[in-house]
């Protein structure tokens, strides 16, 4: 208890006296911790790693730099004028239930918070043991998100909840009963975005379903079905995953 | 004190739990029919698996034992090879040939897709099953899967054997008349490929559906034959059912375990050993790659060679020649020996030299040096890769630290100054086998090849070889020359006088000049007894330039056969023979060498030998290669004409040591004197493999 009182007032102490000019600030839980020197990413974990409850498998890593989140916005507002074409397309062909659910999916991706994430491995107890995992942390600015295990899984794309419980024991295809799913929802394939790891595709249908794991903290993408999709829009679920991957997920 | 003993352990135990989050189970794979290749039990299926699963397959029932071994090159392609043991037939009448050994028989299957499931579609695929012309069960199909949950339903069209029962008309035939009857006879000497009957003849639909049921290991297939059996090369064989039943046990991810029966008479059972080629590995015992020190020594005053040196050696498989410290740069000249994967070799290189070697050393210089020639150069940016071991960044990665260029090594200061000329000496061992002989299903030669040469120069040496059998039982050999006579010169029938004469003979002797013309150029001329079958002279030149996907080499040779009788005497026989060849890795095939030579053979015959080699990701390669040139068919013989598989495997891949070594099995079904090609002393395009590398 005393130790973690007085790290707290080192830390706090530090940030107070070397906030003028810090060359790392990382953003956690409202908090900024500052650092006049460049910090390992072992320092970093390990000082806000003060309560047994945090769960670090699903914590992220962001960088606020403003030239990445400037670049990941312009690529938003392109996608977001893909997607209103792909709704005027729908609607032009009478596709109203198609049109319906393009029109969810942009007025869900609109307010969608971005950030460049950064997957390298956060766990305090895997960083300090490996110099490979325990990189200097580069001058800028960051924002840790780590918080106590999820109890749910966040939804996107051709789905109506945005949200819903993480099951135990139990594999992609499990959550499909609980997902109310929009038309033009594929039937057969969720991307699956961890909050520490590169997306994945889970095969959910009833020809091709195969057993994967969701990880807590994890957002389960639902795609449209490719044979919806007009060939000059074919791509347009990689380009939400790509976006969606640097998601800023709230603390 | 005992109590937070517990805890502790418990903490460990939770923590490791933690640690294992994202359980998968291992996807299993698409289980082996009894004719090897994924399918129901005597009929095949459309579906494949991932490319690289590897099965050995083997399959007992009544009158046939079936050994196989399948392979799913690319995810459109699977390959079978197999053997059958024909259990109601002798291999030949005469007893004095072939003794009391049963009759066998070779044949290669093929399937491809050409259709992907999807939602509502199915996969469909089209095979061959032993298309080598005197194939037992040769049959073509057209087959379409489509799983629904747990269940996979398998419709198909077989031709051949697999369609002998005619339960449909031949649609083919309707197209056309010549499709309504199957040929009978096979084309040539057998082992052509007899596409004039493809598709021929009696079809008949089949089907099946497998269930995997809820308890995971097993897996329960039913099918609908076929095939009536009344034409079987066995005898004919009882039908009472067309219905056939499984069972497949899945042990564990290498092993599978069946149980089948048949016709409504006949039980059967196999058993089947899969492998990944793309993933398979093994743990190692690697030393750990060098620290680099927080502080970088001061300067070079103090510098160990001796131990830099082993270093490189022991902790990066490294064997220096030479090395020249200048100007900010060390220059190291040597050879890798232990570790395949190129950036791990670099990576461990790099951390012995910065871990010597002060940070004003801004170059680190690797060229990598074969039979005396620099083959490339990797230059190290130090500075770059330091601060990417010390991970001094989020995004430093190692790889971008260094990059592959010419070797530019003509006036360094080297830091020993070695003498070009001198004795060396070697012994390695092989191993060869033959299966499916008359005497013996198995026969085998084992023992060393002990080497020794003289260097004259950096260019010049003289080399020789011995062989040494020490375990073989090729002295059952109940004949040395087969019966075949035609005017085709025996240029490689007589391999069974040769190899069985003597335990110790002479394989070659001869003199060796190379050299590196230019940029890209390779040469070499060679003299003297060449291989165990031919003393000649000959030389290649051979384009090859740095990381290209493309190198032609081109080789020329007169030689005269050597007597089997004696080391040194030759025969009257003597031939010019030589090609060109092209070393190809096409773009749009992934990790694949083709190799196209064209030219003259030893039996002065012409025409072409193409060698198809894929490599998995494990570093195992898989090819096949034929000869096809302008010798008839009646001249060639059995097999009508040159044609082989190999597996390559890293013996990495057996060790706890890392090692760069490779073993290659060969499986020639049949090999006859058409399309054979002068084995040189030394291939320039093997040499210089580091300059592409297609091996790794």
């Amino acid at each position: 208890m005393i130790y973690r009182f007085l790290l707290l007032f080192i830390v706090v102490s530090c940030s107070l006296t070397l906030q003028a000019n810090p060359v790392v600030r990382v953003q956690f839980n409202d908090v900024f911790l500052d650092y006049a020197q460049q910090p390992r990413l072992s320092d970093l974990v390990a000082g806000v790693n003060t309560s047994a409850n945090l769960y670090w498998p699903s914590a992220s890593f962001y960088s606020l730099s403003s030239t990445e989140i400037h670049s990941l916005e312009q690529k938003k507002a392109k996608l977001l004028q893909r997607l209103t074409e792909l709704h005027n397309y729908y609607a032009q062909h009478g596709d109203e239930g198609l049109a319906a659910t393009t029109k969810k999916i942009v007025l869900e991706l609109t307010p969608l918070q971005l950030a460049k994430k950064i997957v390298l491995p956060l766990d305090p107890d895997t960083v300090r043991i490996k110099t490979s995992l325990n990189p200097l942390i580069d001058a800028g600015q960051y924002l840790l998100v780590v918080a106590e295990k999820p109890a749910t899984v966040a939804l996107f794309g051709a789905v109506e909840n945005s949200s819903t419980l993480l099951l135990n024991a139990s594999e992609a295809a499990d959550y499909l009963s609980d997902l109310k799913l929009l038309e033009g929802a594929s039937a057969s394939f969720l991307y699956v975005v961890p909050a520490n790891a590169d997306p994945f595709i889970a095969k959910v249908g009833l020809w091709n379903r195969e057993f994967k794991a969701i990880p807590a903290g994890a957002t389960l993408f639902v795609p449209l079905e490719l044979r919806h999709l007009p060939s000059e829009f074919e791509d347009i679920n990689q380009q939400i995953l790509d976006l969606l991957v640097h998601k800023v997920v709230a603390p | 004190m005992k109590k937070s003993y517990l805890a502790t352990l418990v903490s460990l135990y939770c923590a490791s739990v933690a640690a294992e989050q994202g359980f998968e189970p291992s996807t299993k794979s698409y289980s082996q029919m009894n004719h090897g290749g994924v399918g129901l039990i005597q009929m095949p299926t459309a579906r494949h698996n991932e490319p690289g699963k590897f099965s050995l397959n083997y399959q007992d029932s009544q009158e046939y034992r079936l050994w196989s071994a399948s392979v799913q090159l690319f995810p459109w392609m699977e390959a079978t090879v197999r053997y059958t043991d024909v259990r109601t037939r002798l291999y030949s009448d005469d007893p004095d040939f072939s003794g009391d050994q049963t009759y066998k028989d070779k044949g290669i299957d093929a399937k491809f897709r050409l259709w992907q499931e999807s939602e509502f579609l199915p996969d469909v695929s089209v095979g061959f099953r032993d298309f080598g012309g005197t194939g037992l069960f040769e049959s073509e199909y057209i087959a379409a899967s489509k799983r629904i949950g747990p269940f996979d339903f398998h419709i198909g069209l077989g031709w051949g054997y697999l369609g002998s029962k005619g339960n449909i008309t031949n649609p083919f035939c309707d197209l056309k008349d010549s499709f309504c009857v199957r040929p009978g006879e096979f084309s040539g000497s057998g082992g052509k490929v007899d596409y004039q009957k493809f598709f021929k003849g009696t079809a008949s639909l089949y089907g099946g559906i497998e269930y995997q049921t809820p308890w995971d290991p097993l897996l329960l297939k039913l099918e609908y034959d076929g095939n009536n059996y009344v034409n079987d090369f066995a005898g004919t064989l009882v039908q009472d059912s067309a219905y056939n039943i499984a069972a497949v046990y899945t042990y564990s991810d290498a092993l599978d375990f069946n149980l089948n029966y048949m016709r409504g008479n006949t039980f059967g059972f196999g058993v089947n050993y899969k492998v990944d080629f793309n993933s398979v590995k093994q743990l190692k015992l690697d030393p750990t790659p060098k620290v680099v020190p927080a502080v970088q020594v001061a300067n070079t005053d103090n510098l160990d060679r001796t131990q830099m040196n082993r270093d490189l050696y022991l902790n990066a498989g490294f064997m220096v020649i030479n090395y020249a410290l200048k100007d900010n740069e060390i220059v190291v000249t040597g050879r890798q020996i232990s570790y395949r994967d190129e950036h791990v070799a670099l990576e461990r290189i790099g951390r012995v030299l910065a871990s010597h070697l002060p940070a004003e050393v801004k170059k680190y210089r690797i060229v990598e040096v074969e039979a005396g020639l620099p083959q490339v150069e990797t230059v190290i940016d130090a500075e770059k890769f330091v601060k990417a071991v010390r991970k001094e960044s989020l995004t430093a990665v190692v790889t971008d630290s260094y990059s592959r260029k010419e070797p530019e090594v003509s006036n360094e200061p080297w830091a020993v100054e070695l003498s070009e000329s001198g004795f060396g000496y070697g012994a390695e061992i092989f191993w060869s086998q033959t299966f499916g002989n008359p005497e013996r299903f198995y026969m085998y030669q084992g023992g060393v090849l002990l080497g020794a040469g003289y260097q004259f120069n950096n260019n010049f040496s003289v080399q020789t070889t011995a062989k040494v059998n020490l375990l073989t039982n090729y002295d059952d050999f109940n004949f040395k020359v087969d019966a075949f006579n035609n005017n085709v010169p025996r240029v490689r029938t007589y391999i069974r006088e040769y190899v069985s004469r003597s335990d110790v003979t002479m394989e070659n002797l001869y003199g060796h000049w190379k050299d590196e013309l230019a940029d890209n150029w390779y040469a070499q001329a060679y003299g003297g007894y060449l291989e165990t079958m031919y003393a000649g002279v000959g030389g290649e030149v051979l384009y090859k330039p740095l990381d290209s996907s493309l190198a032609i080499g081109v080789d020329l040779n007169y030689v005269r056969q050597r007597d089997y009788d004696s080391e040194v005497a030759l025969f009257d026989y003597k031939t010019m023979t030589g090609h060109v060849s092209f070393y190809w890795e096409p773009f749009f095939l992934k990790d694949t060498l083709i190799t196209t030579s064209l030219g003259q053979y030893l039996a002065k015959d012409k025409g072409v030998t193409v060698d198809f080699a894929k490599r998995f990701d494990s570093g195992i390669v898989v090819g096949a290669y034929a000869a096809i040139t302008d010798m008839s068919s009646e001249e060639y013989g059995e097999g009508s004409f040159t044609k082989g598989f190999y597996v390559s495997i890293p013996f990495d891949l057996f060790s706890l040591k890392s090692a760069t070594g490779r073993g290659r099995i060969p499986w020639i079904p049949i090999s006859r004197d058409g399309g054979q090609m002068l084995n040189r002393p030394m291939n320039l395009n093997d040499l210089t493999e580091v300059r592409s590398p297609f091996l790794r």
